[in-house]
């Protein structure tokens, strides 16, 4: 079909709580969106990830359809939330917040490495480092 | 839903990282945050008073890492119906003088010989609100005798497969490549009765695709130029000798083009439809009845 694109929205909604209160609702629905087809759809597919921030990009076509892709967690809040910190170090190169493990560098690695430019999970574990380092999170090994 | 206002908290971090404003939203109580150029907005049921909402920006900047330039504005927002608000300024359209499609909340009247499309729009192109989608389904009227066999190739939300059906068709193939379309697709062709007369298949068919079809007495292809030109010889063999053809999704600037490239194999054009910036045209295949 002629998708001729009319409106590209961006949120973060928690996985399998999206619905039609702000700012989802009117996000939506200032593009004409079905807002409940958006959070049926969008609560089915990220159902195994209750809670976890998950990133979503809608794109709305024309004739008032649309689509969607969700994206993983940002390696800084899967940090975050693997060690209980509240945020990061306002100087990462001299006040360290926390340590993280090689293991939970892997599984963060492991959650992350679909919308890596990468499908080494050693080169994505790197990245992750890369990201802890410049949050003031020391990593361990 | 009892809140009658919500408060709209607007963050401008240019030296922290995004994701970590989302997050400082989301754990002050925002349900999600949106993206609005570099703004990150969420909104909380109304605080209410005694610097309940100074407490809230005091909290979210507890959250963000120390940064000099963040931006907090706060401003009200008006509490709607968000579950039927988005439907504004649709409605049932009659496009021609037996076919109407309506989205699914309006009551429609139907008059003796009507045919009514229920369609809303969802997670697959195609309804009444687009000009190729109208185009076709005016070209398509009058076209479909009893029993026909149909191929649609590039379904969408099935609507032209629907209205071959209500308009007669015994047999209708429903190609579609995008799964996410395919429940729409499937959800629309039983809301409207012709579930047990349409196929539907997701599959991103190709030119060879095409060939390897029997005939059809009718074929439907609403794409884009950029698709079609690629598919217009399996398109074009697909339709039987004496059938018919039709092809939207094409702009009025690129019309001249896909026309000429239909008639260089051996299709004659017979009608066209314009519809704003969309062209649609009927093409038939000499031969036949």
């Amino acid at each position: 079909m002629a998708k001729k694109v009319i409106g590209f929205i961006k949120l973060h909604v928690p996985g399998g709580q999206a619905n039609p209160a702000p700012p989802v609702g009117p996000a939506l629905g200032a593009h004409g969106v079905n807002i409940m087809d958006f959070c049926k759809q969008f609560n089915a597919k990220t159902q195994d990830r209750p809670g976890l921030t998950i990133p979503v990009e809608i794109t709305v076509f024309a004739d008032r359809s649309f689509t969607f892709i969700t994206k993983t967690p940002p390696a800084a809040v899967l940090l975050l939330k693997a060690l209980g910190i509240p945020k990061g170090s306002g100087e990462p190169n001299r006040e360290k917040v926390a340590k993280v493990t090689r293991d939970q560098l892997r599984e963060i690695a492991e959650t992350k490495l679909p919308d890596l430019n990468t499908n080494d999970i050693d080169s994505a574990i790197m990245q992750i480092a890369g990201t802890a380092r410049s949050m003031g999170i020391e990593v361990e090994g | 839903m009892s809140v009658a206002r919500w408060l709209e908290l607007r963050v401008r971090a240019p030296d922290t990282d995004p994701d970590l404003v989302v997050e400082a939203l989301l754990e002050i109580g925002g349900r999600a945050v949106q993206e609005d150029g570099a703004w990150q907005v969420t909104h909380i049921e109304d605080p209410g008073a005694g610097g309940a909402i100074e407490a809230l920006v005091a909290a979210l900047r507890a959250r963000i890492p120390d940064a000099p330039d963040v931006q907090v504005e706060t401003r009200w927002q008006r509490q709607e119906d968000w579950e039927v608000f988005w439907r504004r300024g649709l409605e049932a359209r009659r496009l021609t003088d037996r076919l109407v499609v309506t989205p699914s909340w309006i009551e429609t009247d139907p008059g003796p010989g009507d045919l009514v499309i229920v369609l809303d729009p969802k997670m697959a192109f195609g309804n009444a609100e687009h000009g190729t989608t109208r185009g076709c389904l005016r070209l398509l009227d009058g076209l479909v005798r009893p029993g026909d066999r149909l191929l649609d190739v590039g379904a969408g939300s099935a609507i032209l497969s629907i209205a071959g059906a209500l308009f007669g068709a015994g047999r209708v193939e429903a190609l579609e490549a995008d799964p996410l379309a395919i429940p729409a697709a499937a959800e629309n062709l039983e809301r409207n009765g012709v579930a047990d007369r349409v196929s539907l298949r997701q599959v991103r068919v190709t030119n060879d695709d095409l060939v390897a079809l029997p005939h059809f007495d009718g074929v439907m292809a609403n794409l884009e130029a950029g698709l079609l030109r690629p598919l217009l010889p399996g398109l074009a063999h697909a339709t039987r000798p004496g059938g018919w053809l039709v092809l939207s999704g094409i702009l009025d600037h690129e019309w001249e083009d896909v026309r000429a490239a239909v008639e260089s194999l051996g299709l004659r054009l017979r009608a066209v439809d314009a519809d704003g910036e969309w062209c649609s045209g009927l093409f038939r295949r000499p031969g036949g009845d």
